[in-house]
C-alpha cells in the first residue's frame, strides 16, 4: 500500500492535492487531457495513488456535467504522454468506471472507445 | 492533574494532534464539494487517514474505511446492517450499551455467552455452546470495565467455522493491541478515534467487510441526482459534511500509534495496570479485579468493601485525579462479573501515564480509605 509522505511530514504531502485543476501553467488555456471517470472521489483517490506507484502523476477534478451522468462525479486526469500506460494499468481495476474521455485544448470533450 | 480515565477518552494526546487540527481549520474545507485547493487538501488528508487505518489493521480497502462520529455510531451502523427484528444475536458477557441498546432497539433476541473474568478458554467455550443458534455474533475485544482481553481470534475462527458474521467492538483495543482484519475476517470492526488511536472526540471508524445499510441519509457529493444513497463505500455511509478537522487530528494520532506500535503502547499500559493492581491490592478493604495471565489491557476496576465507588471517585477528583465510577455504560459486564450492585471505580491508563502519577494516586487512595 502506498502511504503518501513520512509519518511526521506535514499533512499536505501529496502533490496532486495541490494541483487539482486542469489549467495549464500559464493559467490561460487547458492542456489536452484524458479523463478517466471514477465512481466517487475516494475511488479517484485510490486510482490516483495506484498510478503514483508506477510513476504516473494524475490529477483529480470534478467531472464536467456533460459526462457526469448522475451529477457530482469525479475524474482522474492524465496527460497525453502518460495516457496509454495509465489506461493499461487501470483497465482491470474497479476504481474506474471504464469510461474514458479526451478533453481537447478548446475545452470540448469526447468519449474514447477502446 | 493526574488523568486515569483514558478508557473514556485519551485526554493527553501527542502534540501533533492539536497542530494537525489547527492546520486543518486554517487550510481545509470539505472533500467532495469541489476541486479547488482547500477541498482537495481536505480530500487528501481524509484519504491518507483511511490508508493509515488500513495499514494499522492490515486491511487493503481504503474505501471500506468509514468515518463515524464515535464507536457507538459505528456499532449502530454495523448492527443495523446485519441484524433484523427477531434475529438471534450472540454477544459476550462484557458488551457495552452501544451494542446491547442497539440490539434492544431493533428487537433482536439477545443471547449472552457469559464467562468468568480473565478466563480465555471459558470465553471460547461459552461462545461454542451457543453459536449454532445465532444469526450474528458480536464481541467486545477488551472489556471497558475490567480490561479483560477476550480471545477474539479464537472467537472469529468459531464464527468462520459456523458461517456466522462477526462484529468486533474494538473500542478499548484499537491502537493498543494489534488487530488484523484479514486474519479476523470480521464483517465489521468498530472503534472510536478518541481512545487508543489518540485522535480527538467526535471521530470513529468502521471497517466494513460486509454489505451495509445506511443509518443516516443525505448529501455525499456523489451521484447527486439519485435519491437513493450511492451503493458504494464510503459514500453510502458518510452522508453529510465530514469532520475533517477531527480526521486530521485522528490522522496525526494514527501516525503516532503506527510509529510507536500498538504492541509497545499496549504492553506499557498493561504494565502500569499490573503495577497499580499490585499496589491497590495491599490496601485494606480494596478488592482488585486483575489478571496475572496476560489477559488484561490497561483498564483496572476496583471496589472498596464499605466506601462506594462514587465516593472514592469524588474524593480522587478533589485531589485532581481523574477516574470513573459506577457502571461505565456496561451493566452486562457488571452482571457477568458480579459487580452490578456496587459498580466499580475504574482507573485506566495511557501511553503518557507516568509511574510517579500512580504512586501519587496510591498515596491519595491510602488517605481516602484510612
Amino acid at each position: 500500500m502506498m502511504i503518501c509522505g513520512s509519518f511526521l511530514a506535514p499533512a499536505f504531502c501529496c502533490q496532486n492535492a495541490a494541483l487539482p485543476h486542469s489549467m495549464n501553467k500559464s493559467g490561460k488555456g487547458i492542456d489536452m487531457q484524458y479523463l478517466f471517470m471514477c465512481r466517487s472521489l475516494t475511488y479517484a483517490q485510490r486510482a490516483q495513488r495506484y498510478l503514483e506507484r508506477f510513476g504516473i502523476s494524475a490529477g483529480i477534478i470534478k467531472a464536467p456535467s456533460s459526462i457526469g451522468a448522475n451529477g457530482c462525479a469525479y475524474c482522474l486526469t492524465v496527460s497525453e504522454a502518460k495516457f496509454e500506460r495509465a489506461a493499461e494499468l487501470l483497465k482491470n481495476e474497479s476504481f474506474v468506471t471504464g469510461r474514458i474521455y479526451i478533453r481537447k485544448s478548446d475545452g470540448s470533450i469526447e468519449e474514447i472507445r477502446r | 492533574m493526574i488523568y486515569l480515565d483514558s478508557a473514556a477518552t485519551s485526554f493527553i494526546k501527542p502534540k501533533s494532534v492539536g497542530i494537525a487540527m489547527q492546520n486543518a481549520l486554517k487550510t481545509m474545507s470539505s472533500p467532495g464539494r469541489g476541486s479547488y485547493r482547500q477541498a482537495m487538501y481536505a480530500a487528501d488528508t481524509v484519504y491518507n487517514c483511511r490508508e493509515l487505518v488500513c495499514r494499522l489493521f492490515d486491511f487493503d480497502k481504503p474505501e471500506n474505511v468509514v468515518f463515524t462520529m464515535n464507536a457507538t455510531h459505528a456499532l449502530n451502523i454495523a448492527v443495523n446492517s446485519l441484524v433484523n427484528a427477531g434475529d438471534s444475536v450472540l454477544i459476550s458477557g462484557y458488551e457495552h450499551n452501544s451494542v446491547t441498546r442497539a440490539l434492544n432497539g431493533i428487537g433482536a433476541n439477545i443471547h449472552v455467552a457469559a464467562s468468568p473474568l480473565f478466563d480465555e478458554s471459558a470465553a471460547v467455550t461459552a461462545f461454542e455452546q451457543k453459536i449454532a443458534e445465532a444469526d450474528v455474533v458480536i464481541c467486545n475485544h477488551v472489556s471497558n470495565v475490567f480490561g479483560f482481553i477476550l480471545p477474539i481470534y479464537e472467537i472469529s475462527t468459531l464464527c468462520e467455522y459456523f458461517g456466522k458474521p462477526l462484529i468486533i467492538d474494538a473500542s478499548q483495543s484499537a491502537g493498543v493491541i494489534p488487530l488484523d482484519m484479514k486474519k479476523l475476517n470480521a464483517a465489521f470492526i468498530a472503534m472510536p478515534g478518541h481512545k487508543g488511536l489518540l485522535g480527538p472526540q467526535g471521530t470513529g471508524v468502521l471497517l466494513c467487510n460486509h454489505k451495509v445499510k445506511p443509518l443516516i441519509f443525505g448529501g455525499t457529493g456523489s451521484e447527486s441526482i439519485l435519491q437513493d444513497m450511492p451503493d458504494y463505500l464510503p459514500d453510502r455511509l458518510e452522508a453529510g459534511t465530514l469532520n475533517v478537522v477531527g480526521i486530521a487530528g485522528l490522522k496525526a494520532g494514527l501516525e503516532y500509534v503506527i510509529s510507536t506500535t500498538p504492541q509497545r503502547l499496549g504492553s506499557y499500559e498493561s504494565e502500569l495496570c499490573a503495577y497499580m493492581a499490585k499496589r491497590l491490592a495491599k490496601m485494606p478493604g480494596i478488592e482488585v479485579f486483575s489478571a496475572d495471565n496476560g489477559t488484561q489491557a490497561g483498564v483496572l476496576s476496583v471496589r472498596h468493601d464499605t466506601i462506594d465507588s462514587e465516593t472514592l471517585c469524588e474524593k480522587l477528583g478533589r485531589a485532581d485525579i481523574a477516574a470513573r465510577c459506577g457502571l461505565h455504560c456496561s451493566p452486562l459486564a457488571h452482571k457477568t462479573a458480579g459487580t452490578i450492585k456496587t459498580g466499580t471505580l475504574r482507573l485506566s491508563f495511557s501511553p503518557f501515564t507516568k509511574y510517579s502519577e500512580l504512586n501519587e494516586t496510591c498515596r491519595i487512595m491510602e488517605r481516602i480509605i484510612a
